[in-house]
């Protein structure tokens, strides 16, 4: 990382500890997403292996939850620059050209997420309307919907931020 | 442009956005989505959009990835990957290349039952991986051998992948299962000599073979029970039908949890470090489903393979040629699918196609055997066949500190041994059926 | 000019429903419109999305014409789910006319965003049992069963069994590794997951009495591609749509049933007796009366609909 002109944190620093923060908090939200899931299955196995009692629902609240998981977890993969890339081919490119090739990646990266954020959005919206829910439990489907918002949004914003970056030649989230 | 050349356009624009540095996931996703733009149109693909993601990630059979992710992480975490390795190393370090053979066994137990080659390898890689690496194997072999280990589970019963072949086209579930044990086996050999001629030639890839005493074995052994038990809880369960897969690795992270919380090595700094490993290739393997997905929907919307297959039924060619053409079909598809959607989407197609030509003169239920066994096992092939392969991807994806073309490096010796099982399965049909007949008459 | 509609399902090619009622339909039309109106199938799911999203996909236009469970997308179709209360179907053709004329009646504002093809129903629900047969309601006490529709689900639990929730394809697997002790199914879904080859006991209910679950089923278009369609396109669908292919295609399923039947004769079929049923059916009556209260709270006059439901099946109902 580069020091400002007065010695201090730049912009571009301060916004990528802010987007750290941000991921990690996404990342560990939805780590305890799952964490629950997990407790859920398995009092309702031991409901249903002793007490012939599951939780009517276990599957879909597994399939829900795993959608707000799987949205809470993007933004910090993307963060760490942990989606893979195929190095075969450009492992000997020169550092300026491999760092204009990820710029690119990472801009259809972000256009792609970007896209897929505002489809999450309507779909929202369309689950909401509909008034459609989960089969046994009747949870309203546009909660996990709208629970993937927040982790797309924040993969979004990590997107630009390193696009932004690789062109102007830091190399933010550079792989742990 | 013809739906079919509009098929072949996204798949050439996915290979080179790939050799380009695009993240994979886009590299499948932007070429799908800009394919399905030009065969149903743009708001179509927009409809599409708005469920499809959703769709994707809230799959119950998938939820045992971040799952296991999970378990493997508090597993590493709280010591107990390292004593189950030290323990299996304090049995099979003493022929060189043991601990290898070992994880591509593991890797074919648990690929049978789990139903995904790729969970199947990001599951025992997250434990099997580092472990390997600490006691002295090459990057590049661990990753070959997790990788095409992972794959086994595709043809080994009681594969999902197989079963669904067997409703496909309509074909007896145990003779099917009978059918894939010979051929299963013969790819276990296959990647064990691949193991044992690798860390002959090169002795850089494996550590040293080293004996250990009856005391060290016993030393190990008693540190490695509460793994034993959560390994018999959880899997036992899994084969004994007591549980699904989600639910046993869902008991296994509470156990996990529970034991290294009890040995007092869960500190909370340790609990956010297993959710952010958790995270990390959790969303890497996910990203990639959604793009595969988008492009495996145009791909059907293009009719490549219904196309294809009416192509091949038209020309008069040979049968061995349109076999061999199919299976390098099958290969290329192993770039973007996993074997699930490649059985789904080519199957129905190409099956009429085979069943019209004549092979060896085999009757049509034993013909429809030896193609299920044939077209799993490039499947399989598929899956780590360079320069792209989802399974290869996956398993460096998770090995952080290996270049891909080590890895791809690594899995040529399991190619070759690929490679000669193919031509023994397609040109002696018995290796397949003999078991059958042998058992059911 | 020609039209191509995207037939979208989540069945494989090669299931029965596929054989004897997708691809007969595309084959008629075809026929009738003297090749200017074809259909692209696409089955499993290969177009993207889950099962519960196909209503939605016909909606949008993603496909144009989908076939699916109103059931999946709980709360979306609660006028539609009085078929699938228990002890309602008589015979799959008549129901299905039955269903038609209710929907017309009751279900229009549901289902106003496609343009429905048809409505209609499977054949009687089944138990397929891996280890012993039901005879009794006492059998079902502490089974594990996987049941198709919330209604099935809550009934089964009524019955004290373990009703277990799991996608369709996941019902081979768990059958073969004993996960579940049976599925409540219709015989036509036997070829699609080998249930022949997984259980050893069939259990039907009295053949006398109305079936003891059934699941409804729509055929929906795009409303837009129908719009588009002109004149002698449109006159086609209208003259395969409706209530008499509503009837086509309950009879169709009551053909796979048969076919499915055939499967299972190297397996023991028993009858649970009108008798024991009568105590069933008295818990039955209880979940219709929690539907009924259910469309009243929702402002919909649910008694009559209930009573509507029961009269057009008898109204269509031929001997069985
Ligand atoms: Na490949
Ligand atoms: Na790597």
């Amino acid at each position: 990382m580069t020091l400002g002109v007065d010695g201090g944190v730049t912009a571009e620093q301060k916004r990528e500890r802010w987007l750290e923060r941000a991921c990690d908090l996404s990342a560990v939200v939805g780590g305890l997403v799952l964490v629950a899931m997990a407790g859920m299955t398995v009092v309702s196995v031991v409901g249903r292996a002793f007490f012939s009692h599951p939780i009517l629902g276990d599957v879909e609240l597994v399939q829900l939850g795993c959608a707000v998981v799987v949205a809470s977890f993007l933004p910090y993969t993307q963060f760490r620059r942990a989606n893979l890339i195929v190095d075969f081919f450009t492992a000997h490119a020169a550092p300026g050209t491999q760092r204009m090739m990820d710029a690119f990646g990472t801009l259809l990266y972000t256009l792609s997420m970007a896209l897929i954020l505002w489809r999450v959005a309507v779909g929202a919206q369309a689950m909401h309307a509909s008034q459609e829910s989960s089969m046994l439990m009747e949870l309203p489907l546009w909660w996990p919907y709208a629970l993937m918002l927040p982790g797309l949004s924040l993969s979004v914003l990590i997107g630009l931020h390193q696009t932004a970056g690789l062109l102007r030649g830091t190399s933010p989230g550079a792989a742990s | 442009m013809s739906t079919m050349q509009i098929g072949l356009t996204m798949f050439a624009a996915m290979l080179v956005l790939m050799a380009v540095r695009v993240p994979i996931a886009m590299a499948m996703f932007v070429p799908g989505a800009m394919g399905y733009i030009a065969l149903a149109g743009g708001d179509p693909l927009l409809a599409h959009l708005k469920g499809a993601v959703y769709g994707r990630v809230s799959v119950y059979d998938l939820s045992v990835i971040p799952l296991f992710m999970l378990m493997g992480a508090f597993a590493v975490q709280g010591g107990l990957s390292k004593a189950l390795f030290d323990f299996a190393n304090s049995l099979l370090g003493r022929f060189r290349g043991g601990m290898a053979m070992a994880g591509v066994l593991a890797c074919a137990a648990f690929g049978s039952i789990s139903g995904s080659t790729v969970a199947t390898t990001a599951t025992i890689a997250q434990v099997a991986y580092p472990e390997m690496r600490r006691i002295g194997f090459s990057g590049r072999l661990a990753t070959a051998a997790l990788a095409t280990g992972g794959t086994m589970g595709v043809l080994l019963p009681p594969s999902v992948t197989l079963m669904v072949y067997a409703i496909l086209t309509e074909q007896n579930i145990t003779k099917m299962f009978l059918a894939a044990y010979v051929p299963a086996l013969l790819a276990a050999a296959g990647y064990l000599a691949a193991i044992a001629v690798t860390v002959r030639l090169r002795p850089q890839e494996a550590p040293a073979a080293q004996a250990a005493s009856a005391g060290e074995v016993l030393a190990a052994g008693l540190k490695v029970w509460p793994i034993m038990i959560i390994f018999i809880v959880v899997f036992g369960g899994i084969y004994g039908g007591i549980f699904t897969a989600t639910e046993g690795a869902a008991i296994g992270n509470v156990l996990t949890f529970l034991i290294t919380v009890v040995r007092g090595e869960m500190t909370g700094q340790r609990l956010l470090s297993c959710m952010r490993t958790t995270a990390q290739t959790s969303g890497m393997i996910f990203l990639i489903f959604i793009g595969a997905d988008m492009i495996n929907a145009a791909l059907a919307l293009s009719q490549l393979p219904a196309q294809l297959a009416a192509v091949v039924s038209h020309l008069q060619i040979s049968p061995v040629v349109v076999m061999a053409g199919i299976m390098v079909f099958y290969v290329l598809l192993g770039c973007v699918m996993d074997e699930m959607s490649m059985i789904l989407l080519t199957v129905p197609t190409l099956f009429p196609v085979i069943m019209g030509m004549d092979f060896f003169g085999l009757d049509p239920s034993d013909k429809a055997m030896w193609f299920g066994i044939l077209i799993l096992t490039v499947c399989e092939i598929g899956m780590i066949f360079p320069p792209v392969g989802l399974n290869v991807y996956i398993m460096n994806g998770l090995a952080r500190d290996v270049p891909m073309v080590e890895t791809y490096k690594g899995v040529v010796p399991f190619l070759i041994t690929d490679g000669m099982r193919l031509s023994l399965l397609i040109a002696f049909p018995p290796i397949s059926l003999w078991l059958v007949h042998q058992l059911t008459g | 000019e020609e039209v191509t509609l995207k037939v979208h399902f989540f069945l494989p090619a090669t299931s029965l429903a596929n054989t004897l009622f997708i691809t007969p339909w595309c084959e008629r039309i075809a026929k009738e419109s003297a090749q200017r109106l074809k259909c692209q199938i696409f089955p499993s799911m290969q177009l993207g999305g889950t099962p519960p999203q196909l209503f939605e996909q016909a909606r949008d236009g993603v496909a144009d014409v989908v076939w699916t469970l109103p059931g999946y997308t709980a709360g979306r179709f609660p006028s539609i789910e009085v078929f699938e209360l228990p002890f309602m179907m008589q015979n799959p053709e008549a129901t299905s006319k039955a269903l038609w004329d209710y929907t017309q009646k009751y279900s229009q504002a549901e289902f106003k965003d496609v343009k429905p093809l048809a409505f209609h129903v499977h054949g009687d629900g089944v138990f397929h049992m891996s280890a012993k047969p039901i005879k009794t309601m006492a059998d079902l006490k502490g089974l594990k069963l996987r049941a198709p529709t919330r209604m099935t689900n809550r009934f089964l639990a009524m019955l004290g069994a373990t009703p277990v929730g799991m996608p369709v394809p996941q019902v081979g697997d768990a059958l073969s590794k004993g996960v579940i002790d049976g599925a409540v199914v219709p015989y036509e879904v036997v070829p699609s997951v080998k249930i022949q080859e997984l259980v050893k006991y069939h259990s039907e209910t009295d053949p006398t009495e109305p079936a003891f679950y059934t699941s409804t089923f729509v055929f929906a278009m795009n409303k837009a591609k129908y719009e588009s369609l002109p004149a002698d396109l449109k006159k086609v669908i209208d003259n395969n749509s409706g209530q008499a292919l509503s009837g086509l295609i309950g009879k169709a399923f009551l053909q796979a049933d048969a076919e499915g039947k055939k499967l299972t004769t190297r397996n023991t079929t028993n009858v649970i007796p009108a008798a024991e049923l009568a105590s069933w059916k008295k818990l039955g009556q209880n979940l219709a009366d929690s539907w009924v209260s259910d469309m009243n709270g929702k402002g919909q006059p649910g008694a009559q609909m209930l009573g509507a439901a029961r009269s057009l099946i008898t109204q269509h109902a031929t001997p069985r």
